[in-house]
């Protein structure tokens, strides 16, 4: 992609800024963003990054890629599920309420979907090998390489079973397998 | 409603017709005398949060240059809550005037 940035061939034109300018506001807009609304925002959000340039530059000053950041976090708290709902989908597979369905979607079709919900287990778990590690709770299981163990059976069947799971939890919240969401039915006659 | 000064000063800046992103950064900053700079990303959740709200609306997009720009407008309910607010600090600036015992014609 070539920009005339060369002010004697463009003489009425202010400069646009430099390419790494925008390169490094593209990154910085992809490390801040779910991949989802950079889809459906990005390109906006960067035209006021490239607006807000100041001449000659080639990278976003400091307040500006803080503020890009802080926004993209506030942005994916905004999104999150409440901690109830979350431990119950992630540990238990419950459905989300409707409005954090989209957030479910790319939750399932995330990477390491599996073992995401794996970490979550294990950390409900791991209060209790701590407290039992210091004598207060006593279990029959004083085996950590039996714990171990199933835990890796575990994920062995839940690796194999994934593609299964995704549908299933897709469908759960009203996505097909590929992602694209359920058309909802026209409502019925009145009479 | 309450509502902050960053959102009161979105709301004053599109008054005069629908503005794109960074016309909104703009105007925000002339209208508070360059005290309150507004960075991208708190734009853009400021405006969702207001459009979540219903008082302002995405009207127009356009590609210049090469370059998106998506124009936002008060809704009529903004406008509403706008005047509303203004009135309210109209009249909290004149109680206070009238507290500090200032002469409304003197130039402070």
């Amino acid at each position: 992609m070539t920009r005339p940035d060369d002010p004697a061939t463009a003489p009425d034109r202010p400069p646009a800024p430099a390419e790494a300018y925008e390169r490094r506001c593209r990154r910085l807009l992809r490390l801040a963003y779910p991949p989802r609304f950079i889809e459906r925002h990005g390109e906006e959000i960067l035209g006021i990054l490239l607006d807000l340039a100041p001449p000659g530059a080639d990278r976003p000053d400091t307040r500006t890629v803080l503020d890009v950041l802080r926004g993209g976090v506030a942005l994916r708290l905004r999104e999150r599920p409440p901690l109830w709902h979350w431990l119950l989908y992630r540990g238990f597979g419950r459905r989300l309420p409707f409005r954090y369905r989209w957030w479910a979607r790319d939750d399932i079709r995330g990477s390491f979907f599996v073992e995401r919900s794996l970490v979550t287990w294990l950390l409900f778990v791991l209060p209790f090998t701590v407290m039992e590690t210091y004598g207060l709770i006593v279990s029959g299981a004083d085996n950590w390489w039996g714990f171990l163990f199933w835990v890796g059976v575990w994920y062995v069947i839940a690796r194999a079973g994934l593609k299964g799971s995704r549908r299933k939890m897709l469908a759960k919240h009203e996505f097909n397998p590929d992602g694209t969401s359920y058309t909802p039915l026209p409502p019925p006659e009145r009479r | 409603m309450a509502l902050r000064e960053q959102s009161y000063l979105i709301l004053l800046a599109l008054a005069d017709g629908p503005l794109h992103g960074y016309g909104v950064i703009k105007a925000v900053r002339e209208l508070s005398e360059d005290r309150v700079r507004l960075g991208p990303g708190t734009l853009y959740g400021a405006l969702d949060r207001l459009a979540r709200d219903g008082l302002v609306a995405a009207v127009k997009e356009e590609v210049v240059d090469g370059r998106h720009r998506r124009y936002y407008d008060l809704t009529g309910q903004g406008r509403t809550l706008l005047a509303e607010e203004t009135a309210r600090l109209a009249r909290l600036a004149a109680a206070a005037q009238h507290r500090l015992r200032l002469n409304p014609g003197l130039q402070t």
